[in-house]
């Protein structure tokens, strides 16, 4: 974790700087766009209970290195922050901010033209801005599977354009739900779209 | 057929639920009251908090000794439900408070008809009241709470009565009208549970997840 820090820290710099500290065909790119996901827990008490996070404004910086054949290694750091919404029987309750943070290694590779395809792996951490409820007693951190979709534009000699499709998969419990007796975990699905640019080096 | 077997596993996977545990029962949490002298019925008292009341702001003086022992049991209280169904802060303006908590011993009841419940321990005592009426079905903003010491000199103990009894009373103030009948829970008429045990929590869950009869009324 230190050494991805360290490598989003230097993309960064390099993106604010300009300067070229990274080798030639390595690209940072920084992005901004939605995530809407799919309830973290379902619940049937008296009626049904969704949690779930609201729609959440994204930012997501990564680091794309070719590794030989036209595919791309990418290391993608990203922030999500929105609201932790309870539907209680029909009546919907704001349970204040949920943050997410992801962590994820991608290979993306081409389809066609300027179409790109990601697949890949990492982690997702919440942050509940309460220890309240199912966060109670922990803020979990999740594995995640990703894939999706990027097409780019040039819109100068060393600055493209990207807009992205991403969607990932993750499973959800927290100590707090295994401690009064929930088993399994809900898959959460997430879907998001961004736009960004994208600096080559 | 080989090549469908991971998708289908993506999909099972996909669309997996947290599986629910089974529920024991609640211990009687209503209150039923006397509608009338004549015809001896009763009304059955079911209350919570709707949500559009949430946080439920509580007031201690600054200064009293309640005031930590009222801020661990908001905690708990908070931290008991899964979906924020009940929610309380600690407010500095006593105006503007649902529930008023003050150390001193509960003044008798007046003419309004009161909900008084009560919590024994040996060193402190507590007391939640909550006025109702009867035709409106409503709960009448603020509740007051009673825990006072029963001696004039504070004994050994006091400190955790204080908690317990805070926690207890504030049980009452949610929802739970009645007292537990097992010594293990903190809801019990002479508490020793420092804490919330399972069955105050499902007993709690089902009292937010039925419908209330009563109401809580006039706000300020």
């Amino acid at each position: 974790m230190p050494r991805t820090s360290a490598l989003l820290s230097l993309a960064v710099i390099g993106t604010l700087s300009g300067a070229g500290t990274v080798s030639a065909q390595t690209t940072v790119r920084l992005s901004a766009g939605a995530t809407l996901a799919s309830p973290l827990v379902r619940d049937e008490l008296g009626g049904a209970i969704t949690l779930q996070a609201a729609v959440a404004p994204t930012i997501s910086l990564a680091v794309t290195h070719p590794v030989g054949l036209g595919y791309r290694l990418v290391l993608e750091g990203q922030f999500a922050s929105s609201s932790l919404e309870v539907t209680d029987n029909g009546v919907k309750d704001n349970l204040g901010a949920l943050r997410s943070i992801g962590a994820l290694l991608l290979l993306d590779g081409p389809i066609r033209g300027a179409l790109r395809w990601q697949a890949g792996g990492g982690a997702l951490a919440y942050r509940p801005a309460r220890k309240l409820g199912v966060f109670a007693d922990d803020s979990p951190t999740r594995w995640l599977l990703a894939a999706g979709a990027n097409w780019s534009r040039t819109l100068t000699t060393d600055m493209n354009l990207v807009v992205g499709a991403r969607y990932d998969f993750s499973t959800f419990t927290t100590k707090r739900l295994d401690r009064v007796g929930y088993s399994q975990f809900t898959t959460v699905n997430r879907v998001g779209l961004s736009a960004g640019v994208e600096r080559r080096f | 057929m080989r090549r469908l077997l991971p998708l289908a596993l993506l999909a099972v996977a996909a669309c997996s639920d947290l599986v629910t545990p089974l529920r024991s029962n609640p211990y009687e949490y209503r209150k039923f009251i006397s509608k009338g002298l004549l015809d001896g019925s009763v009304d059955t008292v079911r209350f919570h908090w709707p949500r559009s009341f949430l946080p439920v702001r509580v007031w201690v003086a600054a200064n009293d000794p309640l005031l930590p022992h009222m801020a661990t049991a908001v905690d708990r209280w908070n931290a008991t439900f899964l979906y924020g169904e009940f929610r309380a802060t600690l407010v500095s303006d006593s105006s503007a408070a649902d529930i008023i908590v003050r150390n001193v011993v509960a003044p008798p009841g007046g003419e309004a008809p009161l909900l008084g419940l009560e919590a024994l321990a040996p060193e402190c005592r507590g007391e939640t009241d909550l006025f109702y009426n009867l035709s409106a079905r409503t709960i009448v903003l603020p509740i007051r709470m009673y825990i006072y010491p029963r001696f004039v000199t504070s004994p050994p103990g006091l400190e955790s009565c204080y908690r317990i009894t805070a926690t207890h009373e504030l049980g009452h103030a949610l929802g739970l009208l009645e007292h537990s009948p097992n010594a293990s829970d903190v809801m019990f008429s002479d508490p020793v549970l420092d804490g919330i045990s399972d069955r105050d929590r499902i007993t709690a869950e089902t009292v937010y997840h039925l419908p209330a009869t009563y109401a809580p009324a006039n706000r300020r």
